[in-house]
């Protein structure tokens, strides 16, 4: 696997990276960023086609509503055993460590399938569980204002969540990423049309 | 019998077959519960005051529930408790309520009192929790009194209400 078959070449550069390093510090209301196109157009479309003909199960409890993929792991898929070696590579780790600055450990990436259909939602949350450190979301569907399906990012006060203050919207072939702490509370708005499709997961310390 | 419960509420066989399920169960949903001029005081309730902490609850709460005392001592009289108080809710698109890992429900009867019809599909159902587990799930209906012993552990949430809700409201009066 040849990781700039994957990866677009702009994100292999290291000057790139240090200007995405600077974005992602200042970001408010907590470090983040959204970087677009990451894939390579074809990998990007070929991970899509690939991730469509899984199975997805229902998943519903008081903070979600979605339908979820098995951990991509355990799938036997080609592509995907290609992406989730993508994720683990010394690259991938070279660039999430420079950009957030996270103590992460290369070959310790999950991922997993989501599918969020009209209705279907995660609300508000920090995402911590010990060994997450960076969370990262693989947007494979664009979604406009209208759909809803929007990754909010709150506000916080003393570590409690206050308001949401900045919302980023699913553009397919759109890698986001954000490091967990106890102020990183975020959510997936409400799905009202059309479908959010998204490869998730954490970069483990 | 308070004059607002249904009649058939006060008939002493119907009381004594609510209190023998009771035992054995440790739920119950009485249908019809009210009678409808005892509904009007908590269906005219207004000045709800929008209440959110993100990752925790959104909906709107009122604390003045007009029926509150007489709710509970019926659930009493059915339970031998008096039930645990809260304030009324009125959920609407948008709103819920979440199982926070930091807040414990104290064991207790939660009696509850739904004002609407709903659909399930709309979310706002309401669901009892142990371990990650289902205990026990209600989709509301109009004028249905819920009774149910939350053991210690159990706690339970209103379902996200969702788009397809339209701009219905869901309001459940707390014993």
């Amino acid at each position: 696997m040849r990781i700039d078959y994957w990866i677009n070449a702009e994100y292999l550069d290291e000057t790139n990276i240090l200007k995405l390093r600077a974005q992602y510090a200042g970001a408010k209301p907590f470090p983040h960023i959204a970087i677009k196109g990451f894939l390579r157009p074809t990998k990007a479309r070929e991970l899509e086609r690939a991730l469509r003909k899984q199975q997805f199960s229902r998943k519903e409890a008081d903070l979600f509503s979605f339908s979820q993929s098995a951990d991509l792991h355990a799938l036997r898929d080609k592509t995907l055993k290609e992406f989730l070696a993508v994720l683990q590579s010394v690259e991938v780790t070279h660039i999430v460590r420079s950009i957030t600055g996270a103590k992460i450990t290369q070959g310790k990436a999950d991922a997993s399938a989501f599918i969020y259909g009209p209705g279907d939602h995660l609300l508000c949350h920090d995402d911590g569980v010990s060994s997450r450190r960076v969370a990262y979301i693989l947007n494979l569907s664009t979604l406009n204002a209208i759909n809803g399906g929007a990754l909010t990012l709150f506000a916080s006060k003393a570590n409690r969540p206050t308001s949401i203050a900045k919302r980023i919207r699913p553009q397919r072939n759109s890698l986001v990423l954000f490091g967990v702490t106890r102020r990183s509370h975020h959510m997936v708005e409400e799905v009202l049309s059309g479908e959010r499709l998204t490869a998730t997961g954490w970069f483990h310390g | 019998m308070d004059e607002r419960i249904n009649s058939f509420y006060s008939r002493p066989e119907i009381l004594n077959a609510i209190k023998k399920s009771w035992k054995v169960d440790r739920s119950v949903a009485l249908a019809g519960f009210l009678t409808e001029r005892g509904l009007k005081a908590p269906g005219e309730m207004d000045n709800w005051r929008h209440i959110i902490i993100p990752d925790k609850f959104s909906f709107e709460g009122h604390l003045r529930i007009p029926e509150q005392r007489m709710l509970s001592a019926f659930a009493k009289t059915i339970t031998g408790q008096t039930p645990v108080r809260d304030c009324a809710k009125r959920f609407k698109h948008g709103n819920y309520t979440i199982l926070h890992d930091k807040d414990v429900q104290k064991p207790g009867i939660v009696a509850l009192l739904f004002l609407d019809d709903w659909d399930e599909s709309w979310g706002g159902y309401v669901a009892f929790m142990k371990d990650g587990e289902t205990l026990y799930r209600f989709t509301p209906r109009r004028n249905t009194f819920l009774i149910v012993e939350r053991k210690k552990g159990v706690r339970y949430f209103v379902k996200y209400i969702n788009h397809r809700a339209g701009k219905r409201r869901l309001r459940i009066v707390s014993a």
